[in-house]
């Protein structure tokens, strides 16, 4: 215990008599501390918030829908949910689907469980699944599961999310201190070096080292924790969310604090005890650099600052290489973090369908349908044009999006278009007479009228209406975010009918070689198409979207009838969340007679989803701010550290003739050149890391092809980048200079150690 | 068994484009309780072959032996814990860690080794009444004269009652007067705790006072008095050490 108290005594002189020096480690401290903390606690919050935010528009867990009368005498009258003291239920309510219905039919009936709501779920399933599927075997009755249940039960991917992001901190921060710390123990090896002699190894120094940062850490954390719960509570407040800051967060965030010390601290140290004490003792001098005549440079000439300088930079090439490299990092993380804060604000601004109609992919059966239905009996079907009647027809909906799509690989068929219209990295085969390309990466997709709602939503040139009244095919012309065709409304595209097949066609080839070997052994009809209007902005991922009008679509595909499985629908932008519950319960009311139709209301969901987003967003741009303050920290730490040790170097030109202001001079064409190749490798990574971003999100995050990506690296957000930088190198070769000035004259200077602390 | 053996020692140096060698093949044993100096110019290699017999430096080839113990071959922990219970040293400046007072300074060496320091209290009370510098414990290093700091860093090498002290030149910054009194100072200290003391020193009046004096001269290691006083050089030689010294 003594030893422990001599050991903290040892740690608070080192930090406190030279304060000047640690001060940086406070800073340091302070930004790893605030990241963390706004990580973990962010975390830990977030599942809160969301459930607190889902509260404000559910009041049930699950809703089991399109019940009939047997199911809800079953869960009403169940002991469960009668009885006080064996309920772990309650039906909040029972609405019945449709105003205009006869009352009793059916209706959508409200559950929120008690206690651990997870294992109440749990049991419910348990109890009550199979008896309800006995009262209703070929119903559409099915159970949805309200974000508030969602919210809980997706705890482990937002654990595993938020584990993620804690460890992403703090691998980023323990760079960060490991650098800065390595930057002290090369400034300040000489107690180190006295350590050694006096019998002290790594452990010692170890040690020592961990409880500078421990103290400096505890000394940080109350301003550290109090800026980050401040900044939360504003990301928070902002999205409309509940923010509690959680006492284990802030134990959390100290305990990640030592942890990232304890392990940043480990490579310097161990460093500066595989040197001999003699090493660590004797101070690196560099003044010989400006008097031997090997290596002196022309300093009496009018250009000696930079000439001289831009040599020292080469001379000292190597820590300049670490110091703009380690900056150019972080400056380039907070771009890369701004990037993907812009993609989400970009997925926050999708509009996201608020009901999906998913139908189950047995086929229908037509003796058993007809049967069924004279019965009165629900039966399997998929989306036809009876149940797009019964369903426009309600009111509040904005677009129906029937999904239906076939690849032209799959039906033997290809486009041709003119060789001036291909402008992206496709892979296309020229045609013999050489102006056409011909490629078969492209995807057939049905329209109706129905669909001008939907298709308005992205960006396009042409008239849309005038194309779906004239029956003109719409083309989307990019490929991963990218523009990859010059076609414009009124242009022609050709579509190739496969007729017949003359020759063997070797089943394993694919992409080009698969169409070569088509054009050689088929026949095809070309139909030729105008196109009424260019879509920009929907995702295509590698493949040419064509929306084709459905009487011209079903002879290309050679289908009788398309078969719709899934039908995105979207309410009117002012449509709430109780609104949106009975436009549900009427379009599960319109296809009641659709035994496989499967209706989940997202609307809520994707509001709350779309908060979350936001959020991360929000806590994306503030990190992303704490990481950039990281690089004047160390930038000037650096330098003053570097330059003091060059003082000697510095007095011995002082002695020669060269003012202070020449030292500044020097100093000044230091910054200006380092700062500017680090402003340069920033913009060149952030505009690489951006696009490199940009493109991945687009090839797998498209959410099932609904969204395109379009952020890049901003002018202002490379600006404030390059600012930082050049400031900070500017910067610090201010503080260094400072720093000199303020010592003793050169005379005397020349015959101190240039070594800290003597 | 000697307490200090060294065999071959060579130690070179890489300066520009071409390579200095400071110690060339140095062999030296010292028995328990002697007094040796090493005279020499500077530049001759003399601290460099201290740093070395301590255990502060590695050597490029060669051996140290320390009661026995091979200490080039150490791993850097072990030789610092080595370091720290057998040897002492003294550097020519006293290279006092300026944050810690006196006391603490000279507590160091029991800090490092994670000592109490009641074990060390008979010992240290001793100590600082010897070297007169108990109304100076919570003295700062920078609120010392050099004669004080210079005690405070002789205080520092012998709290953990070293079998070895080295000392490079632990008179060079001081004035005659308290160069003559940290003698005085080391070699009662040799009398009260028996140990051995190998020092460098440019002064021939304190190399005088040891048991051997050793000459280096360009990296190469001679005796140059031996115990019963022979000074095994040739006149000529002996004056042409007087004046490398009095450069």
């Amino acid at each position: 215990m003594s030893n422990f108290r001599r050991d903290i005594r040892l740690a608070r002189k080192n930090v406190f008599y030279d304060f000047r020096a640690f001060v940086w480690f406070f800073f340091a401290m302070f930004i790893i501390e605030s990241f963390l903390s706004c990580a973990t606690l962010s975390a830990l919050n977030g599942k809160n918030a969301a459930y607190k935010s889902a509260e404000k528009n559910f009041d049930y867990h699950i809703a089991v829908k399109n019940a009939n009368l047997a199911q809800y005498d079953l869960l009403a009258n169940d002991l469960a949910a009668k009885y006080e003291s064996v309920k772990y239920y309650d039906v909040v309510r029972c609405a019945a689907q449709d105003e205009n219905m006869p009352s009793g039919s059916r209706c959508d009936i409200y559950i929120r469980f008690r206690g651990d709501v997870l294992s109440s779920y749990s049991r419910f399933t348990r109890s009550f699944h199979d008896s309800l599927r006995q009262y209703d075997p070929k119903g559409n009755w099915y159970i949805y599961k309200s974000p508030l249940l969602t919210v809980l039960s997706g705890g482990a991917g937002d654990a595993v999310g938020g584990v993620l992001f804690i460890a992403a901190a703090s691998v980023l921060c323990v760079f960060f201190l490991r650098t800065m710390y390595g930057i002290r123990t090369t400034g300040f090896k000489f107690s180190y070096g006295v350590f050694m002699t006096c019998g002290g190894g790594f452990g010692k120094i170890y040690s020592s080292s961990f409880y500078e940062m421990t103290l400096i850490a505890l000394i940080t954390f109350i301003p550290s924790s109090v800026v980050s719960c401040t900044a939360l509570k504003i990301i928070y407040s902002a999205a409309g969310f509940a923010f509690s800051a959680s006492g284990w967060g802030f134990i959390i965030s100290l305990g990640l604090t030592l942890i990232v010390s304890c392990v940043s601290l480990y490579t310097p140290c161990k460093k500066v005890s595989r040197r001999t004490p003699v090493q660590n003792l004797t101070a690196e001098d560099n003044s010989d650099y400006a008097k031997s005549p090997r290596r002196s440079f022309e300093f009496w000439r009018v250009k000696i600052p930079l000439k001289y300088e831009l040599a020292s930079l080469f001379r000292f090439r190597k820590y300049y290489i670490v110091l703009v490299a380690v900056c150019t990092l972080f400056a380039s993380v907070y771009a890369l973090s701004r990037c993907v804060s812009e993609l989400y604000l970009e997925k926050i601004a999708l509009p996201e369908d608020d009901c999906v109609i998913c139908f189950d992919t047995s086929e229908p059966d037509g003796e058993g349908k007809n049967e069924a239905e004279e019965n009165g009996q629900t039966v399997d079907r998929y989306y036809d044009l009876e149940a797009d009647r019964s369903v426009g027809s309600i009111e509040g909906i904005k677009y129906i999006h029937k999904v239906y799509e076939t690849r032209a690989g799959d039906i033997l068929s290809h486009v041709a278009v003119d060789t001036d219209a291909v402008s992206g990295a496709v892979d296309t085969i020229k045609t013999p007479d050489g102006r056409e390309e011909v490629f078969n990466d492209a995807v057939y997709l049905p329209y109706s009228d129905a669909e001008i709602a939907y298709l308005s939503g992205y960006s396009y040139d042409g008239d849309l209406n005038s194309a779906i009244n004239n029956g003109e095919i719409l083309i989307c012309d990019t490929l991963y975010g990218k523009r990859s065709f010059e076609i414009l409304p009124g242009d022609t595209i050709k579509i190739a009918v496969f007729d017949t097949q003359r020759r063997y066609i070797d089943p394993s080839l694919t992409g080009t070689d698969l169409l070569k070997r088509q054009l050689k052994a088929c026949d095809f009809t070309y139909m030729e198409y105008k196109v009424g209007a260019v879509i920009h902005d929907m995702p295509c991922g590698g493949e040419m979207k064509i929306f084709i009008p459905e009487d011209e679509y079903r002879p290309l595909c050679g289908l009788d009838e398309i078969e719709y499985r899934r039908v995105e629908i979207g309410y009117l932008d002012e449509i709430d969340s109780d609104q949106a519950d009975r436009l549900e319960a009427r379009i599960s009311g319109a296809l009641a007679g659709y035994g496989n139709a499967k209706i989940s209301g997202v609307h809520s969901s994707a509001e709350l989803e779309s908060e979350l987003s936001r959020n991360i967003y929000a806590l994306l741009r503030i990190t992303s701010v704490i990481l950039l303050l990281a690089v004047p920290v160390m930038w000037i730490f650096s330098q003053m550290t570097f330059c003091y040790k060059r003082g000697k170097e510095f007095s011995v030109l002082e002695y020669i003739g060269l003012g202070k202001k020449t030292v500044f001079k020097l100093l000044t064409v230091d910054s200006l050149v380092t700062g500017a190749i680090g402003a340069a490798l920033y913009t060149i990574i952030s505009l690489a890391g951006c696009s490199a971003l940009r493109y991945l999100a687009n090839r797998f995050l498209t959410a099932g092809g609904r969204i395109t990506y379009y952020s890049a690296a901003k002018p202002a957000m490379i600006f404030c980048g390059v600012c930082v930088l050049m400031i900070s190198a500017f910067a610090g070769s201010a503080a260094a200079y400072h720093n000199y000035k303020r010592n003793i004259g050169p005379k005397d200077r020349l015959n101190v150690n240039v070594e800290f602390g003597e | 068994m000697p307490i200090l053996e060294t065999e071959n020692i060579i130690k070179q140096y890489r300066q520009y484009d071409h390579t200095v060698t400071a110690v060339d093949r140095a062999s030296i044993k010292v028995e328990a309780g002697e007094f040796i100096a090493i005279i020499g110019a500077s530049g001759s290699g003399k601290s460099t072959f201290l740093n070395i017999c301590a255990g502060l430096d590695r050597p490029d080839s060669g051996s140290v032996r320390i009661r026995g113990n091979e200490i080039t071959k150490m791993k850097p922990d072990e030789l610092g814990r080595f370091r720290g219970t057998f040897i002492g040293f003294v550097f020519q400046k006293h290279n006092l860690i300026p944050q810690f007072t006196a006391l603490e300074n000279i507590m160091l060496p029991t800090v490092m080794l994670n000592k109490d320091a009641y074990h060390f209290e008979e010992h240290f009370k001793k100590l600082v009444k010897a070297l007169d510098i108990e109304d100076r414990l919570d003295y700062l290093p920078s609120e010392l004269s050099s004669g004080q700091a210079q005690r405070v860093a002789l205080a520092r090498a012998m709290i953990n009652r070293p079998q070895v002290l080295f000392a490079d030149e632990p008179t060079g910054s001081l004035d005659r007067a308290n160069a003559d009194e940290v003698l005085e100072l080391l070699l009662s200290m040799r009398e009260l705790t028996g140990q051995t003391i190998v020092m460098v020193t440019h002064d021939l009046l304190i190399a005088e006072r040891a048991d051997k004096i050793y000459r280096m001269s360009d990296g190469k290691l001679s005796l140059y008095k031996d115990e019963n006083g022979y000074r095994r050089n040739s006149y000529s030689d002996a004056l042409e050490t007087a004046k490398e010294l009095q450069n």
